[in-house]
């Protein structure tokens, strides 16, 4: 009896055992198969004729997007450069508007300039892949479906690992058999007796234990695999999980993401040769390693192309030739396949207000982003660089001089950019989104155009900039002082932000209304919360970069609130479109005033704190900017755009000790690295119907072209200043002479 | 004819007629800056960044000269006609969202050609967001300078979309501006 009873708790066991396993194998199958990675895709490069392009921008995209350099590009995936000539065969790639066919075109880059394009008005290449979103147990992968894969690489697995995989039924005594005779003839392993399905197992559970017990479960499983998946299913799971190579501390997994590591080309690009060189990997990735051994790499991969031969997969000569080829593989790994993080941080952030993170960790969504490559890897070069010169010129401790930085198109509100500290390829503190420090003199533009706005000032009145001393509701006393420690008297209003001068613009700061100027902080765009003490008009509110650059935007877009995007558009795995973040924009500052305001930050960068940069830019550039200093030198600022840029950013120590610069000795000379790189449009604002012009000297006087003193300055019609300079009543006089200068400026 | 020579025969042409009129106020309205057209750089062997820079066609300190229409209504960059082409084609199919797509490229191109926001305007309006369709329209018409056409479409797209909001009386504002531009 109690033999009986043995039997039946071993078969009870057994089958609780088997029903654990079936529960695990499952639940891992379906994990890995169901979980497809969000993509993240840069801005696609739409090359048109006229555009400004640089021959190696254009070979560095076309590189990083793994096109091949041939003499005759007459495969997609390829292209040629010959002098000035690049002959490029794209690939087709699915828009969210539209699919954009594979084509040959022909383009010549003359100068900075894309002077000639063949093959179409304008032509969008595929856009280049910047990281993904995976929920965080998982790794790296480039999922490839069954149907996509070359049919090639399933017909070499099996001939190699798994010949009878059609019939098994997740194990193979066949294959164990075979693989015994063929050890024993070649006196050392040579084949396993594993089949697809159990190497499979392996990959999920795998585990440095080799004992039999485990041999024991990964049959069993595999077995209960077959039971509930099909063979094409298991087929595609296996080539998108076997374990092909490492990369420092990251695994690679699949042969699409092997395919990009080894050959940087998309797997349903490689030859046969380089398919049965991947296909050698599987049976030992380090041992085969084709960058560390490439003559074994080499060799195992000809024994393939033979066995393939023997299975008449491939004909003699194809596989002849393939012999011939070199491996083929790049001298260097691919670089970080996310090397933006602080990018994506923002792309992540802005995806969360619409995405559950499950979807979109789990649906294979596409996300089609505003990045552009080629300005961020300038960004990053120039904040690193300049951040190590100034903090040697500044004797600061080594790498205690942070940074950060933000492009945007000025138009579109379009982020290009997002620089988050030196160490740029690292996912470390984002200080361009998070780090919040007082922004000093980059509010003062909120108090000017408040006071613009009111009517009762224009960039021509004179302002007093004398001593305050004002006593708050807490008893205490605020009194503010000059960055030059000196009074400067009356002073018109466009010199005194020029300067920026913190008495002149307290004082305005006061008879505007404290209220007014957050008021018109919110109708620029900043959010965060600001306590509201009359600091406020000299800085003292704590703003991240980006916030100022949301700020900024709405001047440079004339007025015209531009909420600042990441993405352009989301599509499902398939390419189906699913959402679009539209252009959007809203008018919140009448267009006087926005020609006004940027004007007066002309004059910052013309004749005031921000001259320095006139020698360092094109002349004619006439770029609107405001440095920011803030106490003892903590925190340099500096805001500026072009016709086409806005950047902004910021040098300063974490660890909020001075970092010994001010606005225009640090991030304005960053500015300027990040502008020259760019070669930006010159700015040139379209003054509105109601806007005149008028020489004023120096005192906010009517002046005369022709004056010592005098600047033109833009005016409301009818406010120009009354009161003349000697200059002018001078010219006044003379009106032969006046006329006659007239004259000479027309022609001029 | 060239544009400066254009320029200067009209200034001309004004100057004489002020100063039949004697009238001292001088024109004053700052030029329309003349539409980025990419003028192609000659071709040079290893060319400097700088010398790269000063071929860009910057204008230096311009003459207050009242500017002639500087913008017509059209753009003539190619890419971008090609690219009005496709949304005018993908709005008529219906497929409003392309065609904003199609437009948001081209302002990619020549992001302050007031027609393409002007168009953008108008896809808004069609897809029944009235309130951003009215931005786009203030956005052209701030774009277009002196181009009264322009100026004047754009306000009637604005009168319309406050007609459809039930704002009768800006709608009304709002077509006699745009009399007011183009009568």
């Amino acid at each position: 009896m109690t033999g009986f009873k043995v039997f039946l708790t071993l078969v009870v066991a057994t089958a609780v055992y088997l029903v654990y396993l079936d529960a695990r194998i499952r639940a891992e199958f379906e994990g890995n198969k169901w979980a497809l990675p969000a993509h993240v895709y840069a801005r696609p490069l739409e090359l048109y004729a006229g555009m400004s392009l640089r021959s190696d921008a254009l070979e560095a995209e076309l590189t990083g997007l793994g096109y091949r350099k041939t003499a005759r590009p007459n495969r997609p995936g390829h292209y040629s450069h010959r002098g000035n000539t690049f002959r490029i065969h794209t690939r087709q790639f699915r828009f969210w508007d539209a699919t954009e066919p594979s084509r040959q075109v022909r383009v010549v880059l003359e100068g900075n300039r894309l002077t000639r394009l063949d093959g179409g008005d304008s032509v969008r290449l595929e856009p280049l892949r910047i990281g993904g979103i995976y929920p965080t147990h998982h790794e790296d992968r480039v999922l490839v479906q069954l149907k996509d894969v070359p049919p090639l690489l399933p017909e070499a697995l099996m001939a190699v690992e798994d010949r009878s995989f059609y019939a098994h039924p997740g194990i193979s005594l066949r294959g164990i058999g075979r693989a015994l005779w063929a050890n024993l003839r070649a006196g050392e392993v040579v084949q396993g007796g594993s089949t697809l399905t159990q190497q499979l197992v392996k990959n999920y559970f795998l585990s440095s234990e080799r004992t039999l017990w485990r041999k024991v479960q990964e049959a069993l499983m595999a077995v209960l695999l077959e039971v509930h998946y099909s063979k094409p299913e298991i087929l595609e799971a296996y080539i998108n999980e076997v374990y092909l190579g490492q990369d420092g501390e990251r695994a690679i997994h699949g042969f699409g993401l092997a395919s990009h590591f080894y050959f940087a080309q998309p797997l349903d690009e490689l030859s046969p040769a380089r398919i049965a060189l991947l296909v050698g990997l599987v049976r030992g990735a380090s041992y085969y390693n084709p960058r560390r051994h490439p003559r074994r790499a080499k060799k195992r991969r000809d024994k393939i192309l033979d066995i393939l031969v023997s299975q008449q997969h491939l004909s003699p000569e194809t596989a002849a030739r393939a012999k011939r080829e070199p491996i083929g593989v790049t001298r260097h790994p691919p670089g970080v396949r996310a090397p933006y993080p602080a990018f994506m941080d923002l792309v992540r952030r802005q995806l969360q207000r619409d995405y559950q993170e499950q979807d979109l960790t789990s649906e294979g969504l596409r996300i089609f982003t505003t990045l552009d490559p080629q300005v961020q890897r300038l960004t990053e070069r120039s904040l690193t660089r300049r951040a190590a010169q100034l903090e040697k010129a500044k004797a600061l401790p080594a790498g205690s001089l942070e940074g950060a930085a933000i492009v945007t198109t000025s138009e579109g509100g379009e982020v290009l950019a997002v620089v988050g500290g030196r160490r740029t390829r690292f996912a470390g503190f984002n200080r361009a989104l998070d780090a919040t420090r007082p922004v000093g003199s980059l509010i003062k533009p909120a108090v000017y155009l408040t006071a613009l706005a009111s009517g009762e000032y224009t960039l021509a009145t004179p302002l007093e900039d004398t001593t305050l001393r004002v006593r708050g509701p807490d008893g205490k006393t605020w009194a503010p002082r000059n960055h030059d420690h000196r009074i400067h008297g009356q002073v018109p209003l466009y010199v005194a932000l020029a300067q920026s001068y913190n008495l002149a613009t307290a004082r305005l700061g006061f008879s505007v209304g404290l209220r007014q100027v957050l008021n018109t902080l919110r109708k620029l765009g900043v959010q965060r919360d600001i306590s509201a003490y009359p600091a406020v008009f000299l800085g003292a509110v704590d703003l991240s970069p980006f916030d100022v650059a949301q700020m900024y935007q709405t001047l440079a877009a004339g007025g015209f609130r531009t909420p600042l995007r990441a993405i352009r558009e989301v599509s499902r795995a398939d390419g189906e479109p699913l959402a679009r973040y539209p252009l959007a924009v809203e008018q919140v500052v009448p267009p006087a005033e926005a020609y006004l305001i940027t004007a007066a930050l002309q004059q910052v960068m013309s004749s005031g704190t921000g001259r320095q940069m006139a020698q360092r830019l094109p002349v004619g550039l006439e770029p609107a900017g405001k440095t920011g200093t803030t106490d003892d030198l903590r925190d340099s600022w500096f805001a500026g755009y072009t016709g086409d840029y806005l950047a902004v950013t910021w040098l300063g120590r974490d660890d909020n000790q001075p970092a010994r610069l001010s606005g225009a000795g640090g991030a304005m000379q960053l500015w300027g690295d990040i502008m020259r790189a760019l070669q930006p449009r010159p700015l040139q604002p379209i003054a509105p119907p109601d806007i005149g012009y008028a020489w004023v000297d120096s005192h906010g006087r009517l002046s005369a072209a022709g004056c010592e003193d005098a600047t033109e300055l833009p005016f409301r019609r009818g406010t120009e200043p009354e009161e003349r300079s000697p200059c002018a009543i001078r010219a006044q006089t003379n009106p032969a002479g006046k006329v006659a200068d007239w004259f000479k400026e027309l022609f001029r | 004819m060239n544009a400066a020579c254009i320029r200067r025969l009209s200034a001309a042409a004004m100057a004489v007629s002020i100063l039949l009129y004697g009238c001292a106020t001088e024109p004053v309205t700052r030029p329309t800056p003349v539409k980025e057209k990419a003028a192609p750089a000659p071709s040079r062997g290893a060319e400097s960044q700088s010398t790269a820079r000063e071929e860009q066609p910057v204008p230096q300190a311009q003459p207050r000269t009242m500017s002639m229409a500087a913008s017509t209504a059209a753009p003539s960059d190619p890419a971008v006609v090609a690219l009005l082409a496709t949304a005018r084609k993908q709005a008529a199919a219906g497929e409003l969202a392309a065609a904003a797509a199609s437009l948001e490229r081209a302002l990619r191109i020549e992001p302050k050609n007031p027609w393409t926001w002007y168009q953008l305007g108008i896809v808004r309006f069609r897809q029944g967001r009235l309130a951003q369709a009215e931005q786009f329209a203030r956005k052209s018409d701030a774009l277009a300078g002196a181009n009264s056409d322009i100026r004047a479409r754009s306000w009637r797209l604005i009168a319309l979309v406050r007609e459809s909001q039930g704002d009768h009386a800006g709608a009304r504002m709002a077509r006699e501006t745009a009399k007011g531009l183009a009568p």
